[in-house]
C-alpha cells in the first residue's frame, strides 16, 4: 500500500512550509532595512562579544584622543606664555646691556630702563598666571595662582608642584606643561626678585652688579624659560599625534565593528531576492495543489 | 432449489451496507477539516446458513446469506498519536522559554548606541573629561548624571528580569489549572468511553474528542499515554498517573520565582521537569532568570566595588577622602549614593596636598575612566570580580548564546511538530480523494444490489404468473 497522504495532513505540511519561507523572508527583509546582521544578542553571540569589546574599546579610545586634544590646548596657551616670557626677557637683556655701559651720571636713561624692566616684570607675572579655561597653566595640578603674593613682593610659588597628566592611551599617561617654579623659580630666587634686583640695580647704576651677576641670573632665567618652551612644544606636538593616533585607531575599531554587526549588503539584497522567488514559486504551487480533489472531476 | 425470497434479504443486505458505506463517506467528507477527526471504516462480513422463521431450510445448504456490518474500525494509530504527543510538549516548552528569552533580550539590545554598554561608555569617559577640568561644577555634575543613568540602566533591566519571572509565575499558574480542568475531561470522557465499549456502542466520536484534549494536554506538560482493552487511555507525566481509567489527580502550584514548587494531589510527590509548557516556565523561573539575575547582581556588585574603592583610593578638590560613589550591589538595589558633586574624589591621594584653595588633580579621575577597561573589581566581602564592563559583556554574551540556541532548537521542533502532526494527520484523517472513490464504489455497489433485487422480484413474478 501506497503512503497514504490526506488533504488536512497535506494542508498542514504546506503551512508549515509557507511559514518558513516567510519567516526567513522577514528576518532577511529585517537584515536589510536595518542595515545590521546583529540586531539581538542572539543573532550572533559571538559576533556580539566582538561587537561589544571593540565598542568599549572606540569608546575609549575616542576619549583618549579628546583627553589629548585637551592637553594639546592647554599647552599651546601655556606656549604662548612662554613665548612673551622669552621676548620680555630680551628686552630685560637689552636693557640689562644698555643699563651697564650707560655712564653712572645719565640717571634719566637708567630710571627709563629701569622702569622699562619693573613693566617687564608686570609682564612676567601676567604670563605666569595665564589660564585656560579658567585653570592656571601653571600652577599644576592645584588651582590657585602660582604667585599668590607677587603683589605684595612675597614671589614664593603658590602652585603644586606635580604638573597635571592626561590618559593618552591604554595605561599611558602624558604629563601637561611644566609648573611655575621651573620656568619663574621662587621666592628669592625667582625671575620677578631678580627683575626687581635689576630694576633698582639700574636706578642705582652698579654697572658691574649688572655686567656681572645680573646678566649671568638673567641668562640663566632666560634658558630656562627657553627649556621650558622647547618641553611645552615637544608635548604639544606629541599629544597632537596622540590625538590623530585616537582618530584613525577609532576609524579602525569602526570598520571592524561594522565588518561583524552590519550587514553585507550585496550579498542580503541577492538572498532576499532569492528568498523572494523562493516563497512565490511555494505560492504558487500551493495554490495549484490545493485546488482540485476528485470532485473537480466528478460528473 | 434455492429460495427467492431468502434471495431478496441478501439484496436487503447488501442495499443496506452500501448505504451505512455511503453515509459513512457522508461522515468522513463532512469532516476531513475537523482537526482531530479519525477515520472509521466499517467491518463487514459475509453471511452464511442464513434461516429465516417460516422458510424451509434444505438439509445440507451452503449459499451464502447476504452480507452483516459487524462494527466500525477506528484507524487510529497510538504509536503515531504518541509522536505527535511527544513532539507538542517539546515545543510547549521551548515556545515558552523563547517567549521570555525574547522579553529579556529586549532589555539588552546590543551592539547599538541605546544599550547599557553606552551608559557604560558614557560614564566612564565622564570622569576623563572631569580629570581635565576637576572644578568645573558643570562637569562634575556630568558624571552625576551619567552615574545616575547607568544604575538607572541596571535598576530597569532588573526590573525586566523580575517581570519575565511574574509573567512565568501567572502563565505557570494557568497552565496548571487548564491541566487540571483537561486531566479532569479526559478522565469523564475515559468513563463515557468506558460505557459505550462495554454497552457495544460506538465511541469513535469520544475518542477524537478526548485525543484533541490529550493533545492540548500535551502542549502545557509532557505526557505518555497508554491504552487500555476497554478504550480508555492512563495519562503519565513523569512516573505519576495524571489520569488513570476514569480518575484524574491535580496539581498545584506554590511559591513564586526560583522557589515555585509543583506538588502532585495524590501523594504530594514533587514534580520536577515536566517538559511542555509547565516544563518550559519551571526552566525559565528556576534557571534562565536567576542565572541572568545573578550575572547582572555581579556587574552591579562589580561596578560599586570598582567605583567605592576607586573613590576612596582619592581626594576631593578640597582634601577629604572620597565617600562611596555607589550604594546597594544589587542590580535592583543599586544607585548613585552621592549627591554633592564636589564629592566626587578626582584628585588622587598621593597628589601633592593643597594648602588652601582647590585641589584640581585629576589623576584619579583619569585612573577611574581607565576602571572602564579593568580585568577584575574588587566583590563584597573580599572576593575579587570581573571588572564591570567584562562582567556585562559576559552577560550579554550568555544571553546571547541562550537565546539563540533556544531559538534553534525551537525552529527545529516546530519543523518537527508539524511534520509529526502531518504523519498524523495523513495516517487517520480523511483523504477526500479516496473517499470520493470510495463513494462511486458504494454508489455502484447500492445500484448492484437494486438490480439484484429486482431481478429476484421479477423472477417471483414470473413464478406467480405461471402459477396464475
Amino acid at each position: 500500500m501506497s503512503m497514504r497522504v490526506t488533504q488536512y495532513g497535506t494542508d498542514l505540511a504546506m503551512i508549515q512550509t509557507l511559514d518558513g519561507g516567510l519567516s526567513r523572508l522577514s528576518a532577511l527583509q529585517e537584515q536589510v532595512s536595518t542595515g545590521r546582521a546583529i540586531n539581538l544578542p542572539s543573532d550572533n553571540p559571538g559576533g556580539t562579544a566582538t561587537a561589544l569589546d571593540l565598542s568599549a574599546q572606540i569608546g575609549r579610545f575616542q576619549q583618549y584622543g579628546a583627553n589629548a586634544t585637551d592637553g594639546a590646548n592647554w599647552l599651546d596657551t601655556a606656549d604662548g606664555a612662554l613665548g612673551t616670557v622669552t621676548s620680555a626677557l630680551q628686552q630685560v637683556q637689552s636693557a640689562v646691556l644698555s643699563g651697564a655701559n650707560a655712564s653712572a651720571s645719565d640717571s634719566s636713561t637708567r630710571t627709563a630702563l629701569a622702569q622699562q624692566v619693573a613693566a617687564m616684570k608686570q609682564t612676567l607675572l601676567q604670563a605666569a598666571a595665564t589660564s585656560y579655561q579658567g585653570r592656571p597653566v601653571f600652577s599644576g595640578t592645584w588651582g590657585s595662582d602660582p604667585y599668590a603674593g607677587a603683589a605684595s613682593g612675597d614671589y614664593t610659588y603658590t602652585g603644586s608642584p606635580q604638573a597635571q597628566t592626561r590618559t593618552i592611551g591604554p595605561g599611558q599617561s602624558a604629563q601637561i606643561g611644566v609648573v611655575g617654579s621651573d620656568v619663574f623659580g621662587s621666592g628669592g630666587t625667582s625671575v620677578f626678585a631678580l627683575l626687581d634686583k635689576i630694576s633698582s640695580d639700574l636706578a642705582s647704576g652698579s654697572s658691574s652688579a649688572l655686567a656681572g651677576s645680573d646678566l649671568t641670573a638673567l641668562q640663566s632665567a632666560m634658558s630656562q624659560a627657553t627649556d621650558a618652551r622647547a618641553k611645552v612644544g615637544a608635548l604639544s606636538a606629541q599629544l597632537t599625534q596622540v590625538s590623530g593616533n585616537a582618530t584613525q585607531k577609532v576609524a579602525a575599531l569602526q570598520a571592524s565593528v561594522a565588518g561583524v554587526v552590519d550587514v553585507d549588503e550585496a550579498r542580503a539584497v541577492t538572498e532576499l531576492q532569492l528568498q523572494q522567488v523562493s516563497y512565490q514559486a511555494a505560492l504558487a504551487t500551493t495554490a495549484k495543489i490545493i485546488q482540485p480533489s476528485l470532485v473537480n472531476f466528478l460528473g | 432449489m434455492s429460495d427467492l425470497f431468502s434471495s431478496l434479504q441478501v439484496g436487503l443486505s447488501g442495499l443496506e451496507a452500501s448505504q451505512q458505506e455511503l453515509d459513512l463517506v457522508g461522515q468522513d467528507v463532512a469532516n476531513a477539516n475537523t482537526p482531530g477527526y479519525v477515520q472509521e471504516r466499517l467491518q463487514l462480513a459475509a453471511l452464511t446458513g442464513m434461516s429465516h422463521p417460516g422458510f424451509d431450510q434444505p438439509v445440507g445448504r451452503t449459499a451464502d446469506g447476504g452480507v452483516q456490518v459487524t462494527g466500525t474500525t477506528r484507524l487510529g494509530d497510538t504509536f503515531l498519536l504518541g509522536q505527535s504527543l511527544a513532539q507538542h510538549s517539546a515545543s510547549g516548552s521551548l515556545d515558552a522559554q523563547q517567549a521570555a528569552l525574547a522579553q529579556i533580550e529586549q532589555a539588552f539590545p546590543e551592539p547599538s548606541t541605546n544599550g547599557i554598554s553606552q551608559l557604560f561608555t558614557t560614564f566612564f569617559n565622564s570622569w576623563d573629561t572631569l580629570s581635565q577640568n576637576p572644578g568645573d561644577p558643570a562637569t562634575r555634575q556630568s558624571v552625576l548624571s551619567a552615574g545616575q543613568a547607568l544604575a538607572q540602566g541596571l535598576n530597569a533591566a532588573s526590573t525586566t528580569l523580575t517581570s519575565v519571572s511574574a509573567d512565568a509565575g501567572r502563565q505557570l499558574a494557568t497552565s496548571v489549572a487548564s491541566v487540571n480542568t483537561l486531566a479532569t475531561q479526559v478522565a469523564a470522557l475515559n468513563g463515557s468511553i468506558q460505557a459505550a465499549t462495554n454497552g457495544g456502542l460506538p465511541a469513535g466520536a469520544l475518542q477524537d474528542q478526548r485525543d484533541q484534549l490529550l493533545s492540548q494536554l500535551a502542549d502545557k506538560v509532557g505526557v505518555r499515554t497508554q491504552a487500555n482493552a476497554d478504550g480508555t487511555v492512563n495519562v503519565y507525566v513523569g512516573n505519576e498517573a495524571l489520569v488513570a481509567g476514569v480518575d484524574a489527580q491535580s496539581l498545584s502550584v506554590s511559591g513564586s520565582g526560583s522557589a515555585t514548587t509543583l506538588t502532585w494531589s495524590a501523594d504530594g510527590s514533587q514534580l520536577q521537569a515536566a517538559g511542555g509548557a509547565i516544563g518550559g516556565l519551571q526552566a525559565v523561573l528556576g534557571s534562565t532568570v536567576p542565572t541572568l539575575g545573578a550575572s547582572l547582581d555581579s556587574v552591579a556588585a562589580s561596578l560599586a566595588g570598582a567605583l567605592n574603592s576607586a573613590q576612596a583610593a582619592g581626594v576631593t578638590t578640597s582634601g577629604t577622602a572620597g565617600a562611596p560613589f555607589f550604594a546597594g550591589t544589587t542590580a535592583a538595589s543599586i544607585s548613585v549614593a552621592i549627591t554633592d558633586p564636589t564629592q566626587l574624589a578626582a584628585a588622587s591621594a598621593s597628589a601633592p596636598a593643597v594648602p588652601g584653595g582647590q585641589n584640581l588633580d585629576g589623576s584619579n579621575a583619569a585612573a577611574i575612566g581607565e576602571l572602564a577597561t579593568a580585568a577584575t573589581a574588587p566583590g563584597p566581602g573580599g572576593t575579587t570580580l570581573p571588572g564591570p564592563v567584562t562582567s556585562y559583556n559576559q552577560l550579554v554574551t550568555t544571553l546571547g548564546g541562550l537565546a539563540s540556541s533556544v531559538n534553534t532548537q525551537a525552529t527545529s521542533q516546530t519543523a518537527a511538530t508539524s511534520a509529526a502532526d502531518t504523519a498524523y494527520s495523513n495516517a487517520t484523517g480523511v483523504d477526500t480523494n479516496a473517499e470520493l472513490t470510495r463513494m462511486v464504489q458504494y454508489q455502484n455497489s447500492y445500484g448492484a444490489n437494486a438490480k439484484f433485487i429486482s431481478t429476484i422480484s421479477q423472477t417471483i413474478d414470473s413464478l406467480l404468473s405461471m402459477v396464475g
